[in-house]
């Protein structure tokens, strides 16, 4: 048996229209109340914000006023870090030659004398000398450079770095070997690091 | 015909008016909405970061002045300390040339070291390239002096362990010549002392670097220390002083260059 929709169709169009006026108040509304909550709580974010960096300035200005009042004292602090900094690159950086003398004193054979000595530029040395042979000049070229060097100083076994002979003469009255040497050198062992 | 249209008109506004009136609620709505969005939520979100990064900002420069503030305080507890390490800092590299007290000191030096001196010169001259770029002056020290290998290599040693910086520029030694002088070599020098005049401002904003009260500061301080400190006084005597020009330093050292140096092969 089939039903009968006894309801005038009047009565039904008034229906779905209060249907669709309550889903569309209550959308609306819970819309709203998000938007009012999201907004009410950027606003509390950026108020809060701004306090808070009302704070921060307040600090500031009173920390400013501390700092200022012992300006003696910085700039005694300043002057004494610019100073220091200074005093400590210089050290750190300055090559002691007196680790140069030492280092090459040892090197030397006792058949070689030396007649100059002279510091030249790009860490090199220029040495003349006499040898009392061939010989004793091949020994002292051979020590030089070698990082192995029995009684070589801590940390400069490896100081001379090149060695090159420039002119060998013997010298016919004596019998003495005259030599001009150029000697390459290693700068930064010669720094002081600590 | 007119008739029939003007009831249409009439019938289609009150059913727009109905409409609107049973939409009331969500019209509202809608509206207040839009003026929340425009006038609170689209402003905040693109001024939030910016406060944001204005407080971090704030934040930053007032932990840095708080910092510097409990720096400064530190300082202030151990003034003495402060003054004694900028009087020993000062010591080390001096305000001025001080040209007497140098050539003193070096005098010292060389004759404490075995070395007999033969000629002490200076110059305050014109800077050189290289010596502008430096972030500090020098006074240029010309030395000649007789000695033994020994004796010079006691020089360079006391020079770098003396208290007022001096530099190696240079230098160049030959043996002497005649029986007498056997074993001694003629010694020229080119030495640099670097001074530097330091007047900071006081920087309200800025940090402070030093903290006296810091092992490796600390263990820097007793470093210098333990230099040897040359006191230079009135009653010191005081080397015959003679001016040379940058020139005639550079050309006291290549005059004695050797001349018979072959190039290499």
């Amino acid at each position: 048996m089939a039903d009968i929709n006894l309801i005038p169709q009047v009565e039904k169009q008034e229906q779905a229209k209060e249907r669709a006026v309550k889903s569309s108040t209550i959308v609306s509304l819970l819309l709203f109340l998000i938007v009012a909550g999201a907004s009410g709580y950027v606003f509390y974010t950026t108020t809060s914000l701004n306090k808070e960096i009302q704070d921060r300035d307040n600090n500031i200005a009173s920390l400013r006023g501390d700092v200022e009042g012992m300006s003696t004292i910085e700039i005694s602090a300043r002057n004494l870090g610019q100073k220091s900094d200074t005093v400590a690159s210089i050290l750190k950086t300055r090559p002691n030659y007196s680790l140069l003398l030492t280092e090459f004193k040892k090197r030397i054979p006792s058949t070689i004398l030396i007649d100059s000595f002279t510091l030249g530029r790009d860490n090199t040395v220029s040495v003349s000398g006499t040898g009392s042979d061939y010989i004793s000049i091949a020994r002292f070229l051979r020590d030089l450079p070698d990082p192995a060097f029995p009684g070589a100083g801590q940390g400069l076994e490896s100081v001379f770095t090149e060695v090159s002979l420039n002119s060998v003469n013997l010298d016919a009255q004596d019998d003495n070997a005259d030599f001009f040497i150029v000697i390459t050198f290693d700068e930064n062992l010669l720094m002081k690091a600590d | 015909m007119n008739l029939n249209t003007n009831i249409n008109t009439n019938i289609d506004t009150q059913k727009l008016k109905n409409t609107l009136l049973n939409f009331l609620v969500p019209i509202i709505a809608l509206v207040l909405m839009l003026v929340l969005v425009l006038t609170v939520l689209v402003p905040a979100i693109s001024g939030i970061p910016r406060l944001q990064d204005q407080l971090g900002t704030k934040s930053r420069l007032e932990t840095q002045l708080r910092d510097k503030l409990s720096a400064l305080n530190k300082l202030v507890d151990f003034q003495t300390i402060v003054d004694a390490d900028e009087e020993v800092v000062s010591r080390i590299l001096a305000s001025e040339a001080k040209v007497p007290e140098l050539l003193t000191q070096v005098d010292l030096i060389a004759r404490e070291s075995g070395l007999n001196v033969d000629r002490l010169s200076y110059s305050l001259g014109e800077a050189t390239e290289e010596e502008v770029a430096l972030p500090y002056s020098v006074v240029n020290v010309s030395l000649g002096a007789t000695g033994s290998y020994d004796q010079i290599t006691g020089f360079l040693a006391n020079l770098e362990n003396a208290a007022r910086l001096i530099n190696v520029s240079t230098f160049r030694f030959a043996t002497e010549s005649g029986e007498e002088s056997a074993g001694l070599f003629s010694i020229t020098l080119v030495l640099q002392s670097p001074y530097l005049q330091v007047e900071s401002n006081a920087v309200t904003d800025d940090p402070i670097n030093v903290d006296v009260g810091d092992p490796d500061f600390e263990a820097f301080i007793n470093k210098l220390n333990s230099l040897r400190f040359y006191d230079i006084t009135a009653d010191t005597q005081f080397v015959e002083l003679e001016e040379s020009t940058p020139e005639e330093i550079e050309e006291s050292v290549e005059e004695e260059q050797p001349t018979d140096e072959t190039p290499a092969q």
